[in-house]
């Protein structure tokens, strides 16, 4: 069942690596700050000299901003399922292996998580933990990040545990886990060299899913005042861009196209990856 | 369209095409002598939610209209700026200017069918400066409180009439009054009424309520309404009007263009290309306010780093009007000369700081020099706001050239006006001041709005803070408070505005607070709405045709479908 | 058996109603902020302790939140609280809830309808280009933002075409095709994600299913393609499907404050958000306890039509 390589996953990859190329060394290019405010090019079209993706109508470089908006788009989707992925998936592993008390409190914890409406817990979670008692004191931008950072997260852990969780129950049923229990093998054991190993694919391919939709709904939180601060992000610029699609659609296009190709690469990739193991893969 | 503004004698034309455009503007577009048919609906989209009706609660702009088709004020202001009586029928005063007798007009009844009289018009003054509440009989006055406090007492002195006395002689009582069409004729029910105050709105209007909550006001026709049109037909026309809460200007854009909405409401804060799309539309009319509302950005006089001159002075020198007035409003309005706009009382260009980028620098450096500290400050932003955030990057790019560091802090609304008006920020832009008088620009730039009345009602109890709370700049300063004071007190206007304009100069020179540009708004309808602007007033004159509160419905009808 | 599976889930929905609310109480405490603050900005302090006091701040945690639940079970929601006087949450709610009940109930139906036929379909022909084309037009369309879409819909049917209105929602009692004209936009604009995950879940789960050993037998019968996939293969391969619909719809009812923003909807979504920037505390706890029953009961509903549905999957099933 292994798939060969086709040209769309040498496009997926490469550009994905242009995206990641971008998220490392987009502050390195000969490119303004996003926050400049070009005054005399408002609104202007694509292909204007120095402009060449146009200019917002707040005057922001469309260029720029896509430059710039993949370092924290693409950082903050990684962390976010990174973590997500890691915290998720060691609780619905040993949830699904131990069973019992355990396994009800992990399973009790997703519901109660993906109950609560995540732009809700965004909400709070802004209120709380971005919020100074002194007002003039501005919120240090690395806690806003890490505020959105954790609600992105807390919606990925359920969702990545759940697969965990389902696929560990479907191996720890296998002969040659009995069969390990019985020789005397250690639990850690077992879940390592086992059980890990096999729930792993579907993992890293649902993951590479969840990305898309971290960076679709960092957009819609930036719509609500908790993106990322100062909207320079790709989700944030589609929010900015929103009151302009009549007048200067390139605002949206762009931000959009790119996205749109880091979900589908990004998906891509997560389908070559787990090759043969189609499998259950929860809420994405 | 943008190249019209580049270039010497295209310039000029430009702008004077949009001084034509103003002020044709302010001319009511007839209808010619089509007869107003009665009945029909409108579907209103609003940029303003309704956070409530009773007296603390302030219907900003948008809402402020929708309000108004429930309330009437007790006075009315004319196009020419002058206040005349409304649901009054007469005013008098004192040749001191210090007790106004006030004469309710016969005949006019609350929607709950109680008569509108001297008794409501004792409850609803007291209700505004807070007596009501002192005495646990009404909720709280809100900034309504602040508003009022020069007045001393108010009496009953014959059925309908009622006697106001004055701490300080003031010649524009009746704008106080007004309060920019935000003193409402409230029914005692409603006021006395308790927990619904907020939420039953009852008033004299030609509109009575139907539903409301936070995004929308639903009023029906006021069958028992006052006023009737020259040809004897009884007001208003149209069955009902519902007002949405759209806060996307694209859903107000395209509810108008879809024909979901009849009419929807626009500023020129962030709107500017959605207006001039409209205007260009056929089958849409678009009617703009004149230029009377004065955005501030408030310095605290009261904490570091603007309790210092220099600082205060480098933050004004360091803003470059023109540029601002390009980049964020499209030079649809005026980069501002005062605190104030040229159609008011108190404008006056000398003293004003403006743009000049050594000037800036070097009172940072002497702030410096002062201080031992880096001038830094911190400024809040609405967050989700793309407006909001493009304003204070711009401003903060100003900053920047000048070595001042601006902090920016993105806030909720709910969070900024809750800090707000404690003065708890370091600096903040927001449109307080507005129109051609002073009513609704003197307490937001005085220290003490009771004018240092030491008997005052309010003085002894908490709600003293209200002296002093709209002014979001914190600053004390005796000399400008009292030719201010002085000025409401003389009666030739000549000679009051020569009093303000030096009150104006001082406050300007002290740098205390600043202004950017001025604002407008606009309102554009569809071609089925008629009647916009040609009801005048019951003592004859017209209102002005547009304002922050849009527009008056009595006398706005539907034509076909 | 089915008595205490049953007792079972009725105890884990009322512990995660209770794990909800009282975190959300406990993230109450932890505002910065007291709400009498802001709920009276120019109060006096006897006026804020009074307020403070009857929303029950003043009991710490544990009695605020005792307080809570006592008027919630009650069926008390609380109220919300203006300058002059209060609103019961509950009057709000009667007119949001059915607002975003219909809009969650339309946009399941619509994904799922044009999700199920696309995901068998791309199972099918796994690898093929019919396959290849759904997956990535899908991808293409689930990396648009719903809002982003509401425009695109609104700026195309409603401006240029003027074939729906594009704001405000109308009941049923206003005519079924009133009813309709005004959701048919925003339930677009929220199914297309849906559609591009619930087509993925099901083609996924399809093709698993087509390679059991029940359906080569079943091909080795000689039925036809079309019989095995919806007769066989479709049912025991729904269930993560209907699993995860089940877990969008606290998202759904909740969540969707930008396009009932949008489309002036403004259901039960645009109240939460209301309550948090209004510090409305106890219309917020109440709001998002109602939003969490609502989440459980739903799933526990799709668990059972489940267990009907195919009991042979009730082991293999995901736990919801």
């Amino acid at each position: 069942m292994r798939r060969k390589y086709t040209i769309p996953t040498y496009l997926a990859f490469g550009w994905l690596g242009v995206a990641a190329f971008l998220a490392v060394f987009g502050s390195f290019l000969p490119i303004d700050s996003y926050q400049t405010i070009h005054g005399d090019f408002i609104d202007s079209p694509p292909l204007t000299a120095g402009h060449w993706f146009g200019v917002d109508s707040n005057g922001y470089d469309i260029l720029s901003g896509i430059i710039n908006g993949a370092r924290l788009s693409i950082f903050v989707a990684l962390v976010s399922v990174g973590v997500g992925g890691l915290v998720g998936s060691f609780l619905g592993v040993t949830a699904a292996y131990y069973r019992g008390r355990y396994d009800g409190v992990v399973s009790t914890f997703f519901n109660v998580v993906l109950s609560v409406p995540n732009l809700v817990l965004a909400l709070a979670l802004v209120a709380v933990l971005a919020t100074n008692v002194d007002i003039n004191q501005p919120v240090p931008t690395w806690r806003r990040l890490a505020t959105l950072v954790i609600a992105l997260t807390v919606v990925i852990v359920p969702i990545l545990g759940r697969i965990a969780r389902a696929a560990t129950l479907a191996w720890s049923g296998r002969e040659f886990v009995t069969a390990a229990r019985s020789m005397g093998m250690r639990d850690r054991q077992i879940i390592t060299r086992h059980i890990v190993p096999n729930v792993l694919p579907s993992l890293i391919a649902v993951g590479f899913l969840a990305i898309g939709v971290v960076i679709i709904a960092e957009a819609s939180l930036s719509l609500l005042g908790v993106g990322i601060p100062d909207g320079a992000s790709w989700g944030g610029m589609i929010a900015r861009g929103r009151n302009d699609l009549e007048y200067n659609p390139h605002a949206l296009y762009f931000p959009i196209v790119v996205l749109a190709f880091t979900v589908i690469s990004t998906n891509h990739i997560g389908d070559v990856l787990r090759g043969g193991l189609d499998r259950r893969e929860g809420r994405l | 369209m943008k190249h019209l503004f580049k270039g010497g004698r295209r310039k000029v034309a430009a702008v004077m095409a949009v001084a034509l455009v103003a002020s044709l503007s302010q001319v009511a577009p007839s209808s010619a002598a089509v007869k107003p048919t009665s009945g029909g609906t409108l579907t209103v989209g609003i940029f303003d939610s309704f956070p409530g009706y009773c007296m603390a609660d302030n219907l900003a702009n948008s809402a402020l209209m929708a309000g108004r088709t429930i309330y009437e004020t007790w006075v009315e202001q004319r196009a020419d700026g002058k206040v005349v009586p409304y649901v009054l029928s007469a005013v008098e005063n004192s040749p001191d200017f210090k007790s106004w007798k006030l004469t309710v007009r016969d005949g006019v009844q609350f929607h709950d069918g109680t008569p509108v009289n001297g008794d409501a018009l004792v409850t609803n003054l007291q209700a505004l400066r807070g007596a009501l509440t002192l005495l646990g009989r009404a909720p709280s006055p809100g900034t309504a409180g602040g508003f009022t406090a020069n007045i001393v007492d108010v009496v009953k002195v014959a059925t309908n009439t009622v006697q106001v006395n004055l701490y300080r002689p003031q010649v524009d009582f009746l704008e106080t009054l007004y309060a920019s069409g935000r003193f409402f004729v409230r029914a005692p029910s409603q006021i006395l009424g308790g927990a619904k105050c907020s939420t039953t709105p009852i008033g004299t209007g030609p509109f009575k309520l139907v539903s409301t909550k936070l995004n929308e006001l639903v009023v029906a026709k006021n069958t028992a309404y006052w006023r009737e049109d020259k040809n004897g037909t009884r007001l208003p026309y149209l069955d009902g009007i519902t007002f949405t809460f759209l806060v996307e200007t694209a859903s107000r854009v395209s509810g108008l263009k879809s024909k979901s909405l009849d009419m929807a409401m626009f500023t020129s804060a962030g709107e500017v290309k959605q207006i001039r799309d409209l205007q260009q539309n056929k089958s849409m009319t678009v009617i703009e306010s004149p230029e009377e509302y004065y955005p501030s950005i408030w310095l605290n006089n009261r904490v570091a780093p603007f309790n210092n001159k220099n600082a205060r002075l480098a933050f004004s020198y360091a803003v470059d009007r023109v540029d601002y007035n390009k980049v964020r409003q499209r030079n649809y309005t005026s980069p501002a000369k005062s605190i104030v706009g040229p159609n008011n009382i108190m404008y006056n260009e000398k003293g004003f700081i403006q743009f000049d980028l050594k000037k800036a620098k070097d009172a940072a450096a002497a702030y410096k020099a002062e201080t031992g500290k880096d001038l830094e400050f911190s400024f809040p932003y609405t967050a989700g706001s793309t407006e909001s955030l493009a304003n204070v990057t711009q401003i903060q790019k100003y900053m920047t050239a000048a070595g001042i560091k601006m902090n920016l802090l993105p806030l909720t609304t709910a969070e900024i006006i809750q800090r707000a008006f404690p003065q708890q920020f370091q600096a903040m832009a927001l449109l307080l001041m507005e129109g051609t008088g002073t009513a609704f620009i003197a307490p937001f730039i005085t220290s003490d709005t009771s004018g240092g009345n030491q008997t005052h009602i309010l003085r002894k109890t908490p709600l003293a803070v209200l002296y002093g709370i709209l002014n979001l700049s914190a600053f004390t300063d005796t000399t400008s408070d009292e030719l201010i004071w002085q000025a409401k007190a003389t009666a030739n206007a000549a000679a009051r505005k020569k009093v303000y304009a030096r009150a104006t100069e001082l406050i300007q020179s002290e740098a205390r607070l600043t202004t950017i540009t001025y604002q407008k708004y606009a309102l554009a309808y569809r071609s089925n709405v008629k009647g916009v602007g040609e009801l005048g007033l019951t003592q004859g004159g017209q209102r002005k045709l547009m304002t922050n509160f849009g527009i008056d419905f009595t006398g706005v009808w539907k034509s076909g479908k | 058996m089915r008595a205490t599976f049953f007792l079972q889930r009725i105890a884990q929905l009322l512990i995660v109603v209770f794990c909800v609310t009282f975190g959300c109480s406990l993230l109450i405490q932890l505002v910065p902020v007291s709400p009498a603050e802001i709920l009276l900005p120019v109060g006096s302090p006897e006026e804020r302790a009074l307020l403070t006091a009857e929303i029950g701040l003043d009991r710490g945690p544990i009695g605020y939140y005792v307080k809570w639940l006592g008027d919630f079970v009650t069926g008390n929601f609380g109220k919300i609280y203006y300058s002059g006087g209060t609103e019961e949450v509950s009057t709000r709610l009667a007119d949001a809830f059915p607002r975003s009940m219909w809009l969650m109930i339309y946009t399941q139906i619509l994904a799922l309808a044009i999700a199920i036929p696309l995901g068998v379909w791309s199972a099918y022909r796994v690898g093929r280009r019919a396959d290849r084309v759904i997956s990535n037009t899908l991808f293409a369309t689930s990396s648009i933002p719903s809002f982003a879409i509401a425009l695109v819909l609104v700026l195309v049917i409603g401006v240029r075409l003027q074939w729906l209105p594009t704001l405000d929602y109308q009941p049923y009692s206003a005519g079924i095709w009133e009813h309709f004209k005004h959701m048919i936009m925003p339930v677009l604009s929220l199914s297309v994600g849906l559609i591009a995950s619930y087509t993925r879940l099901l083609r996924a789960d399809m093709i698993a299913t087509l390679r059991e050993d029940y359906i080569t037998m079943a091909a080795s019968k000689g039925l036809t393609d079309r019989r095995i996939l919806w007769r066989h293969a479709f049912r025991p391969s729904s269930i993560t499907l209907f699993t995860s619909a089940a877990l969008n719809m606290g998202g759904l009812i909740g969540g969707a404050i930008v396009i009932e923003t949008i489309f002036a909807t403004y259901g039960v979504g645009f109240e939460v958000f209301a309550a948090i920037n209004g510090r409305q505390y106890i219309a917020l706890q109440s709001l998002v306890g109602l939003i969490s029953i609502f989440y459980v009961l739903f799933n526990m509903a799709v668990d059972f039509i489940a267990g009907f549905v195919d009991p042979r999957t009730r082991d293999r099933r995901v736990n919801a």
